[in-house]
């Protein structure tokens, strides 16, 4: 075939190719890009759509965010990302932020968004639903859910006998190679950050050098960490404890195994932080009146029940049960730790950028 | 004694390097230009802002790794890419290799397979849950399976995406060579290839270089792939950086060095390209025969194969696999969807704003060569070629402070990128402009036309197949485009580049197939359309 | 061809680019009908001349007139569309995506259909072309392509035609007789021209006056027998004329050279101190009475002629056609050489300008 007809038809199939994908792609482009409102809507004034930066996986929160949207008809538009991320973006956004509310995954990143007075003040009603410890002391941001610290374990390879009371035990050498973490993640940060104000600095980097020291594989997120226990990759991932509950249920439905389990760590020890996801409604959100609808529809009864049971968290108001199986979280004993105090997040990101564990 | 057309050209040439441009090409071309300029200038005023402290910490051992290691992919990639593209040039342009005029094309073709979906298939085939390694370990083979992650793995895949860098480099340049020199070195008794590498190749030394030059500049600037493959390298440091501090002073002065050494490789490029145009004889038309290869044809047919499988055949196996396991799972069909609609209402807008825009530039350049021509070329050809990830972190700087207003909203993102890839709409405008000649509008502008008229009737036929290939080749760009798109996009807007890297970071394989497999196609479909005689092509 | 006496008149026209003074404050004046050429080594400032007149580029001072309208200078600019010229450039500039018969037709928009068709016809018939209406300019012969763009800029009855190294695209033949033909075309329409080279013989035998540029100056303006035979200065005689510019003193009638005397007609320039000798004013013959010897330092053969490179005693070189006799004279061998006794006009210059 000469050049000049290969080339034609070339040209002729890419043509048709091309036309083919882009012309029904046009034709659907006249449908929203989010859901329409589908019941009544509580409020009339309530008609503007909000933008919410959520450092939450969309796994996770999608379906209570859609849930939001069909009640009240508000259309919402989230940014889903890492929470530190998030936090950055709105600190350097500023003022010129698009978002409305900030869904994160930890209290420090809220803690370091509200010191930077970017927060508006929520209201008494909203603030009053969850107890003292899951809140702003200055009532910037709520808790919406609560997740403990946990060791994710292999059931298979790893006997209840050798596990640590204390997670600062797994610095012995013992663990090398055996750890798996998500040194990226909010979580993982808050807790060196409670860490280094409980313990003191020097503690707090000392557990970092020997954590290092035992040559742990990084993931990027809690999720992989956890199914890298499952798949064998590593025994112990240090992980929020809700991870374990939706992985299982979703493999056992597959009809694999999942042989992982949570490992809670002793009463008052560090290990055993309890941290919150938490909301704030940005300061500079144009759709104010919005923005507390979704804060109050998302610590309301429906919103809790579905962290309770869905996504296996803790829910922090009253007369929602925490789902079977989960240890309570009054029996978890936590440390005495402030999430209030929480908010350095600068130092710890220095820390650990400084023993190059993040870049 | 006759003056050939060549002379009259270069007459006009000169002559028009004299006049002075019309003031509203002068205006547009000084609009771009300043916003070209404007974020590079908030880079620079962020990363010099830095305090002590910040400083301090760059001039960690671990930066220095990072530099280092970025090099060593460079490197690599220059290897790899020169090892292949080579051959792979002179095989199909100076031999009898079966099927030669196929192999040319397929051999180019893999410009088209945007480097994180390479990355995202070899993940995906040989990552963890990834579809070989399963079925590998099904056999207890699992062992043999090697991971894709860190610097082979991103060499590997920079290497496969730049290859055709040098290989349309060094085949325009053989394609050039005059055919004598080869001929004259077996008149004196060398074989067919120690005639070619003893003869030819030296010629084409600058050519290659200019080929390797741009691969290393690609390699260096990459932060798809590198972050799918968990590459150590500068790009992929800045993007965490921008992501996990709360200060982004320091991806702000990582940002400025990576640009500082891409402007390095741009006028060391720069320099190559006009040294070989003195050196690289401009020999007779006539096409040197074809070398005979005998038994090594099936060797050499063995080479085009395996690159062409893992470079083009690979990534559309395995994306097609995930795609097949993502529609028995359901969850396909609707993120496409969107996907498909968020990307193409980015990139039909950029292509469209960047060929207006295009089309007043290339008549200044082709109609009034001179400094102002020459000073916007380099400032357009420098917001292209500075590393993507640092011109999108400059963007968002510029914005904020300039247009808070505009931030993250679709105008600023289309308005960036048309800047960004401007040269590659200028330059096949111009070059067929140049082919026209600007004498056709001097003519009708002597028959009673204003210049306006002139160049309707007369230039913009003329210039139609430069001006699409303009078209396809933003469009083509803006579809890929990842750092612009993850910075500034509107809030909610996931593009197919953006969830295909996204996903595949995730290891979420089954999510990330179908927006892979819709800008495969894309892309290849426009590569098509790319597809012409040498002739109207341009550098 | 109505309209003015003077069809264009360029008065002190200057420009420079950067340092480089391209025209310098230059003067002319072309009848109606009439051709000029603008003759002169490349630099001289010829093509910036037609472009200033054309429109294309404007002048630093100075004003051009075309058809008694101010058009550039003296506060005044009519751009290159409304100036009623032609303009035929060095490669042509066809319309590529024209035929024929719409490039000829392409500066008539104004008119109305019949009318242009009937106007293109007779361009088409007036240069034998009609049977190539309907081809694209890419299958024209040079020659065809030539006539074809002289029709296009001489269709809308230009008040000049503008031409730019017309013929430099041609081989030697084709052009000879495309200019007799193209003279004669322009003669029939009565259409002022200006033209634009740097062969002389295209000049002298296409123009009735020629200007003859140096450096972005005027040397000279004439008509071609006269700017042939009688150069105003050594340069233009150096640079139209194949010959050699020869010392000679002065005096009683006579103007006496090394080669012999020349009996003077006329009086020659006052302070003229050379002439200027020319193959055709020698005379070769065997040394002997009357003649000066000279040493054959070079022979080329060009078919008809032979030319010889001679030496004289006084280390002067001049070049001489071989007679017939002569034709197989070797390098090195002695010719006597010596003034032919009637050798028409001869030039005389005073070397000093």
């Amino acid at each position: 075939m000469s050049t000049h007809v290969l080339h034609r038809h070339l040209r002729r199939a890419s043509a048709v190719a091309v036309l083919a994908l882009t012309l029904p792609i046009a034709v659907l482009a006249q449908s929203p890009a989010t859901s329409p409102a589908a019941s009544p809507v509580p409020t009339p004034v309530l008609e503007g759509a909000i933008t919410v930066y959520a450092g939450r996986s969309e796994g996770l929160v999608g379906p209570i965010v859609t849930r939001f949207t069909e009640v009240t008809g508000i259309p919402v538009t989230v940014d889903y990302g890492n929470t530190t991320a998030k936090a950055a973006q709105i600190l350097e956004e500023g003022a010129a932020s698009p978002a409305d509310v900030f869904f994160a995954q930890d209290a420090g990143a809220l803690g370091l968004i509200a010191d930077a007075g970017l927060l508006a003040p929520l209201s008494d009603d909203v603030l009053s639903r969850v107890a003292d410890g899951y809140r702003d002391a200055d009532g910037r941001w709520v808790g919406a859910s609560g997740r403990a610290r946990v060791a994710a374990v292999s059931s298979e390879r790893v006997p209840e006998a050798d596990l640590p009371g204390s997670i600062l035990a797994f610095t012995d050498p013992a663990w090398k190679g055996r750890i798996g973490w998500a040194p990226a993640n909010a979580s993982l940060q808050s807790h060196v950050t409670a860490m280094r104000q409980v313990l003191g600095e020097d503690a707090a980097r000392a557990w970092l050098e020997g954590i290092k020291a035992n040559e742990p594989v990084v993931y990027e997120g809690n999720a992989q960490a956890v199914e890298g226990v499952a798949s064998g990759e590593i025994d112990v991932a240090l992980v929020n404890h809700y991870y374990l509950w939706a992985l299982k249920a979703a493999a056992e439905a597959a009809g694999d195994s999942f042989p992982v389990v949570n490992h809670y760590f002793d009463a008052g020890d560090i290990g055993a932080l309890v941290n919150v996801a938490g909301l704030g409604i940005l300061a500079s959100s144009d759709q104010p009146a919005e923005a507390a609808a979704f804060v109050d529809f998302l610590l309301s009864a429906e919103a809790q029940e579905y962290f309770a049971t869905t996504t296996y968290e803790y829910p922090l108001i009253k007369g929602v049960a925490t789902a079977e199986g989960l240890v309570p979280l009054a029996d978890v004993g936590a440390p005495p730790v402030d999430l209030n105090d929480l908010d350095d997040l600068e130092g710890t990101l220095a820390l650990l950028r400084e023993l190059e564990l993040i870049d | 004694m006759t003056a050939p057309p060549i002379a009259a050209a270069r007459a006009r040439i000169l002559r028009a390097r004299r006049t002075r441009p019309p003031l509203s090409l002068l205006a547009i071309a000084a609009a771009i230009c300043v916003l070209a300029l404007v974020p590079v200038v908030y880079l620079v005023l962020r990363a010099t802002s830095a305090d002590d402290q910040v400083i301090q910490v760059l001039l960690r051992p671990r930066m220095v790794y990072l530099l280092g290691t970025s090099l060593l992919v460079a490197l690599g990639t220059v290897v790899g890419s020169v090892a292949l593209g080579v051959p792979l040039a002179w095989l199909t342009c100076r031999t009898d290799l079966p099927g030669r005029r196929v192999w040319t094309v397929l051999v180019v073709a893999p410009l088209a397979v945007p480097s994180y979906i390479l990355a995202y298939a070899l993940v995906a085939a040989i990552g963890p849950g990834g579809a070989v390694r399963d079925a590998m370990q099904q056999l207890s083979l699992g062992w043999l399976v090697p991971a894709p992650f860190g610097l082979p793995g991103a060499i590997l895949v920079l290497v496969l995406s730049t290859y055709p860098l040098v290989l349309l480099s060094a085949r325009a340049a053989m394609l050039r060579t005059d055919p004598a020199i080869t001929e004259t070195a077996r008149s004196l008794g060398d074989g067919p290839m120690r005639a070619f590498v003893r003869s030819t190749l030296p010629t084409l030394m600058p050519a290659i270089a200019t080929g390797a030059l741009l691969a290393a500049l690609y390699a260096l600037s990459d932060f798809g792939s590198v972050s799918i493959l968990r590459a150590d390298t500068f790009a992929r440091a800045i993007q965490s950086q921008y992501s996990s501090s709360i200060d982004r002073q320091g991806a702000a002065l990582l940002s400025l060095v990576l640009v500082l050494v891409a402007l390095a490789l741009m006028l060391a490029e720069a320099r190559l390209r006009r040294h070989a145009s003195i050196v690289t004889p401009h020999g007779a038309r006539r096409a040197p025969q074809a070398v005979g290869l005998g038994r090594w044809r099936w060797p050499a047919l063995a080479l085009c194969g395996a690159v062409v499988a893992v470079a083009l055949v690979l990534p559309a196996a395995v994306v097609g696999v995930w795609v097949v396991r993502g529609m028995a799972l359901g969850t396909v069909q609707v993120d496409v969807l969107a996907a498909t609609r968020a990307s193409l209402s980015i990139a039909i807008p950029v292509a469209a704003l960047a060929i207006v825009l295009a089309v007043p530039v290339a008549m200044l350049q082709v109609g009034y060569p001179g400094r102002f021509a020459r000073a916007t070329r380099a400032i357009t050809l420098t917001a292209y070629a500075i590393p993507g990830i640092s011109f999108a972190l400059a963007v968002v700087f510029a914005s904020l402070a300039l247009v808070p207003d505009l931030y993250r909203t679709l105008p600023i993102l289309v308005l960036a990128m048309a800047i960004r890839y401007l040269p590659l709409a200028v330059s096949p405008t111009a070059g067929t402009m140049m082919l026209v000649g600007g004498g056709l509008v001097e003519a009708a502008r002597s028959l009673g036309d204003s210049p306006a008229r002139a160049a309707r009737t007369i230039l913009l036929p003329l210039v139609r197949p430069g001006i699409i290939a303009g078209v396809v080749l933003v469009f083509l760009s803006a579809i890929k485009e990842l750092p612009l798109t993850l910075f500034l996009a509107p809030p909610g807007m996931r593009t197919l580049a953006t969830r295909v890297w996204t996903d595949a970071t995730e290891g979420a394989y089954v999510e990330a197939a179908g927006p892979a497999m819709v800008l495969l196609v894309v892309s290849l479909a426009s590569v098509g359309l790319l597809v012409r005689e040498p002739r109207a092509q341009t550098s | 061809m109505t309209g003015p006496e003077v069809s264009l008149r360029v008065a002190d026209l200057s420009r420079r680019f950067g340092t480089v003074v391209a025209l310098d404050r230059v003067s002319l004046e072309v009848r109606r009908g009439e051709t000029l050429a603008l003759l002169g080594p490349s630099g001289s400032g010829k093509t910036t001349a037609l472009r200033l007149v054309a429109g294309f580029d404007r002048p630093d001072s100075g004003t051009v007139e075309l058809g008694g309208r101010l058009v550039a200078g003296g506060g005044g600019w009519v751009p290159p569309e409304r100036r009623r010229i032609g303009y035929v450039a060095q490669d042509l500039s066809l319309f590529p995506h024209l035929d024929v018969r719409r490039n000829i037709g392409y500066g008539l928009r104004i008119m109305g259909a019949d009318e242009r068709d009937a106007r293109v016809q007779e361009l088409l018939e007036m240069v034998g072309l009609e049977a190539s209406a309907d081809r694209m300019p890419h299958q024209l012969s040079g020659g065809m392509a030539q006539r074809v763009a002289l029709c296009r800029a001489m269709a809308p009855r230009p008040d000049v035609v503008l031409l730019d190294e017309p013929f430099s695209s041609l081989d030697q033949a084709l052009r000879v007789q495309l200019r007799d033909e193209v003279r004669a075309l322009l003669r029939l329409a009565g259409q002022t021209t200006v033209l634009v080279t740097h062969d002389q013989q295209e000049a002298l035998a296409m123009a009735d006056r020629v200007a003859v540029m140096r450096a972005g100056r005027i040397e000279q303006v004439d008509a071609p027998e006269v700017v042939h035979a009688r150069p105003a200065t050594p340069w233009v005689a150096r640079f139209l004329g194949a010959g050699t510019l020869v010392p000679t003193t002065i005096g009683n009638g006579l103007a006496v050279t090394e080669m012999g005397s020349i009996r003077l007609l006329a009086e020659p320039p006052v302070a003229a101190d050379v002439c200027l000798i020319r193959s055709e004013h020698l005379e070769l013959t065997s040394p002997g009475e009357g003649t000066i010897a000279a040493v054959v330092t070079a022979r080329r053969f060009e078919g008809s002629y032979v030319v010889l490179d001679l030496e004289l005693p006084s280390g002067l070189r001049i070049r001489g056609d071989a007679p017939a006799a002569m034709r197989a004279v070797s390098v090195g061998a002695e010719l006597g050489v010596s003034l032919q006794r009637d050798p028409g006009t001869v030039a005389f210059v005073d070397d000093a300008t």
